[in-house]
């Protein structure tokens, strides 16, 4: 099981490169403000992550108007991706089996 | 208030690790400042809590995350080579363990105050034993001492078959002491207590003669120098029955004196030797120690009773003594490691060799 702050940053590096500041935005817009990633947290779990080799540091900057020249972008490695597709699966499974109870119960 | 908590949440970003603040350091600093305008807007003051509060948390999170890195590190490592692994524990453990257990000791034997005893600072005893006299004589200076007691310590009993030692004691050796003795009579101590416990209140024969055991003295007191402790407490005015050959004139009496508000040690030194000069002169001598003194008084609050001068003496041998046993350990530990580094240095420089025969 996937600790909660490392796939809400796992999927919100699934779409595009992020810097930790888009990153944090991207966190607290998806769940509605309802999770806000704090900068130490963050960092330190953006550290761990690299540690484990599920993100990387990217070296390609996105077009020269969207740049911030001051932040380091991050993306998914391919052992990323497999850990976030395998959480994602377990969590429909579980959502899946939520449902089935529910209707069952109706 | 914005502005304070920057300044806070600067401060604590530079606590961080030396690796963490290399690589993450600037970042989590510029999202702290980009953000807390934002945050104050949205959650307030307890959101500028919040964000200092994560980083004071974070800080030995780190800390804690780098040290187990390096003991996964290390025991990696040591896995590879258990005989170098056994060697720097030893070595280390050795080199550590030993002058700890050493100060473990002169913490319990030199710096302890006397167990169970009040106000120990202001507890002064005589450096050699003296005679009755002296201590009836100091016992006058109410002005010096506001209680003064003798005892004669290490004196051999015989409790029913048992033998036990203990002290004489003058009438206000627990009064002195500041501990609280129920009542007057033979007072066995704690632990002397818990092996017979059916002593209490009770007669029982000491020396061959019945006495009553009226007291237990507290836990862990035994008596005014426990590194000759004392299991019984037997008054002086019972000394014809216990001891008879010690007369009053026998330089066998330890004095403990408590100073009273004011005297410093120094004026209690001085007015003990002019007493002790003027006994002199009555005919009576006391000890005279290498320096002419007739008394010497020396803190009597301590398990040991050690003059002020003499300590720093132990201390300063000891440091040596347990710098020497660590760069011993560590020297021992360097070499090990140095081995194996020559070792490999040869092995690889084989390697090398052989393999430009092998591709020649």
């Amino acid at each position: 099981m996937l600790k909660t702050n490392w796939f809400y940053i796992l999927l919100s590096l699934s779409g595009q490169e992020q810097h930790g500041y888009g990153i944090m935005n991207d966190v607290l817009e998806s769940t509605s403000g309802q999770i806000r990633l704090w900068p130490a947290t963050l960092y330190g779990t953006l550290k761990r992550l690299i540690d484990e080799g599920l993100i990387e540091e990217s070296d390609e900057r996105p077009a020269p108007e969207l740049d911030d020249a001051r932040r380091r972008y991050y993306r998914l490695t391919p052992a990323g991706k497999k850990v976030l597709d395998a959480e994602s699966e377990r969590l429909e499974q579980l959502v899946g089996i939520l449902r089935k109870r529910r209707l069952e119960a109706m | 208030m914005i502005r304070f908590c920057l300044l806070i949440y600067r401060r604590l970003a530079r606590a961080f690790p030396h690796e963490f603040q290399i690589v993450y350091g600037t970042d989590v600093v510029q999202l702290g400042e980009d953000v807390i305008e934002e945050i104050a807007r949205h959650h307030g003051v307890f959101g500028l809590l919040r964000l200092v509060a994560d980083l004071a948390w974070r800080v030995p999170m780190e800390y804690l995350s780098e040290i187990k890195q390096d003991v996964i590190y290390a025991m990696r490592t040591l896995r590879k080579s258990p005989g170098i692994a056994v060697a720097a524990v030893l070595s280390l453990g050795l080199g550590i363990g030993v002058p700890t257990a050493g100060f473990s000791e002169i913490n319990v034997v030199l710096l302890r105050d006397l167990p169970g005893a009040k106000d120990p600072k202001r507890l002064l005893t005589t450096e050699a034993s003296t005679t009755y006299a002296h201590y009836e004589r100091y016992r006058e200076h109410r002005e010096l001492f506001s209680g003064v007691t003798a005892y004669v310590e290490s004196v051999p009993f015989k409790f029913e078959h048992e033998r036990v030692f203990g002290h004489l004691v003058s009438p206000e050796y627990f009064e002195v002491i500041g501990v609280h003795v129920p009542a007057d009579g033979v007072v066995i101590s704690e632990r002397f207590w818990r092996e017979h416990p059916d002593v209490l209140e009770r007669s029982v024969r000491l020396n061959g003669r019945l006495v009553t055991i009226a007291g237990v003295a507290p836990k862990d007191f035994l008596g005014a120098k426990p590194v000759l402790p004392a299991d019984v407490f037997v008054p002086m005015s019972m000394k014809k029955d216990f001891a008879p050959e010690l007369s009053d004139n026998a330089k066998a009496y330890s004095v403990l004196m408590r100073l009273q508000p004011g005297v410093t040690e120094k004026t209690a030194n001085a007015a003990v030797e002019t007493i002790a000069r003027q006994l002199d002169g009555e005919g009576f001598d006391a000890n005279r120690n290498r320096k002419g003194q007739r008394v010497g008084l020396l803190p009597g609050g301590r398990v040991v009773p050690l003059s002020r001068r003499t300590l720093p003496v132990i201390f300063a041998f000891m440091g040596t003594l347990i710098a020497l046993i660590l760069g011993i350990a560590c020297t021992n530990l360097a070499n090990v490691l140095l081995a194996r580094a020559a070792g490999r240095g040869k092995r690889s420089r084989f390697d090398w060799r052989s393999a430009r025969a092998g591709s020649g």
